[in-house]
């Protein structure tokens, strides 16, 4: 599990990931900040196979979530605002939809 | 309405953007940075701003080197716009941005792009899973959020694996192992380099420095041939096998895998500029003239993005590409060009020696495993692209039509190489000849509600 290296300071923020309230640090990424409390699984794939964040650096589109109700996220890339409500993004259910 | 237009516009706020805009910027050049970042530094430098207040010690002198420069920049004059994406350059050279949910156009006399490197892709089994990070990912978490884990296995080659696992170790975080992926004989095919190497006997030291202090915390694992991350949900173990044959299972719930970078080409070959490909390096790099002017006349590809060098390197090549245009502004310092030309070649010494010694083998390159992972937007498998190729798709775009591989979000960025590769060992074709997918704009998914908050006027 991730956990912070230095003596973080900094305004605590809270959002929320699929229903469960979170505690974080103002400034923090999105991703940093589930990491942070031991999210790994950020999104499902096309053959609903769990992916998290992997580049970290807004590349790989790994850690897409579901922010506010709007979906693609890139996790990595968002700053944290103060009650944030964020979910996993989840894969379209394709065999279905044809 | 009217678009904005600037002389110098540099994509990238890494250390050759940065360089290339206080060079211009410090010439009276009307200059713009333009980063999807959020602050200067780029990757190498990343939150160095935020960090040169509280120095956290273990991110090492390499680190720090960056500190003068982004001083430098906060103050050279030049516009900075962070946290906005480029999705195209045009063929007038207008540059199309989305910054805050918006779309607009800026115009430039003359582009600087430096958009830097990728990680290049390591498709080990399961590598998909969540909790296996790139090394560059959790060396990010690192510098930007100070978030380390115990416990973890590096797995890979290249100085920034071991830079990594060293910063981890001085960062007092448990490191599981370090897996050596490093072919035994590529000592070999580097060895007549070393003395241009030795050129840079600082950056050697370094490195031994980096590797003596791992092996006294954690466990260097050589002659590895193979790896896989095991887990239901998330990484659980790393197996890796010994050339010996033997198997070995190392529990580890956080797995960084790294096997050297590329340079990003998506923007420069989006933008239809020439690109080659380098086999010593094993990259597609865009043709640039010695100073970074491309197949462009008014573009510039500066820094890893135009073949990999370092951070230092890229400093240099910045601060030559904003040389070449302020010559063609009338401004010229023929000793200055000169002195930059010869440190830019001091600098480039080593990569001869590192590309070889680095070069992953090719059982890292490509996937051993039916069922790994190659397309990772698109869940495509080994077998699935076997399966494209077998139905008789000849080329990389080719391929696109048959299986989607390459055509997610990340557009390429993750399987290209690998797809690139296994089309060419398929057909029996070179890399060259094989080539790369077709790159369209936009470089990075945009909304069409961003896209139609562009405001005229329109060509007709």
């Amino acid at each position: 599990m991730f956990k912070t290296t230095t003596s973080q300071s900094g305004r605590a923020v809270h959002l929320s990931f699929e229903g469960e309230v979170i505690a974080a640090f103002d400034g923090d990424n999105v991703a940093a900040a589930l990491l942070r409390v031991g999210k790994l699984q950020f999104r499902t794939a096309a053959k609903n196979d769990g992916r998290g964040p992997y580049c970290m650096m807004g590349v790989c589109f790994e850690c897409l979530v579901e922010i506010d109700g709007k979906p693609n996220q890139q996790a990595c890339q968002i700053i944290i605002r103060d009650g944030m409500q964020i979910r996993r993004q989840q894969a379209p259910n394709i065999t279905s939809e044809l | 309405m009217k678009k904005k237009h600037f002389q110098v516009v540099v994509i990238g706020a890494g250390p050759a953007g940065m360089a290339a805009a206080i060079t211009a910027a410090k010439a009276g050049l009307k200059t713009i940075v333009i980063d999807d970042q959020r602050s200067i530094g780029g990757q190498v430098y990343r939150s160095i701003q935020a960090n040169s207040d509280t120095p956290p010690q273990y991110l090492g002198n390499s680190y720090y080197a960056g500190t003068k420069l982004s001083e430098d920049f906060a103050c050279c004059g030049a516009s900075y716009l962070p946290g906005c994406t480029v999705w195209q350059i045009t063929e007038t050279h207008e540059i199309a941005l989305v910054y805050s949910g918006k779309a607009e156009l800026i115009t430039a006399e003359y582009i600087v792009i430096a958009t830097g490197a990728i990680e290049r892709p390591m498709p080990v089994r399961g590598w998909t899973l969540p909790g296996v990070m790139s090394v560059g990912g959790a060396q990010t978490l690192l510098k930007q959020s100070a978030l380390g884990a115990d416990d973890a296995v590096f797995v890979g080659s290249g100085p920034l694996l071991y830079l990594t696992a060293w910063q981890y170790i001085k960062a007092g975080m448990a490191v599981r192992a370090v897996i050596d992926i490093t072919g035994t004989t590529q000592w070999r095919s580097a060895f007549p380099f070393a003395p241009l190497a030795l050129i840079q006997p600082n950056m050697l030291l370094m490195g031994q420095k980096w590797l003596r202090e791992i092996r006294q915390k954690t466990k260097i694992i050589t002659n590895v041939k193979e790896v896989e991350i095991k887990g239901q949900s998330c990484a659980e173990a790393v197996s890796y096998t010994l050339s010996s044959g033997t198997k070995i299972d190392l529990p580890a719930s956080h797995v960084f895998l790294h096997q050297g970078v590329v340079p990003n080409v998506n923007l420069s070959m989006a933008t239809g500029l020439d690109h080659r490909w380098d086999q010593k390096a094993f990259c597609w790099r865009p043709v640039t003239d010695t100073k970074g002017k491309s197949s462009d006349e008014q573009i510039y590809i500066t820094g890893d993005g135009s073949g990999i060098g370092g951070a230092k390197a890229a400093e240099i090549s910045g601060r030559l590409a904003a040389r070449a245009i302020m010559k063609r502004f009338g401004k010229f310092n023929f000793l200055k060009e000169l002195y930059y030309k010869l440190r830019y070649l001091h600098c480039l010494s080593i990569r001869p020696f590192l590309d070889r010694l680095y070069l992953p083998p090719v059982h890292f390159r490509l996937p051993q495993s039916n069922d790994t992972i190659i397309c990772r937007c698109e869940a495509l498998t080994k077998s699935d692209i076997f399966d494209a190729l077998a139905s008789g798709a000849t080329g990389p775009n080719q391929l696109k039509a048959f299986c989607r591989a390459g055509m997610g979000r990340c557009q390429g960025r993750n399987c290209g190489l690998i797809v690139q590769e296994m089309i060419a060992v398929h057909t029996s074709q070179s890399m060259a000849e094989t080539g790369y997918y077709r790159l369209r704009p936009p470089v990075k998914p945009i909304t069409l509600a961003e896209l139609a908050s562009l405001e005229g006027p329109w060509p007709e």
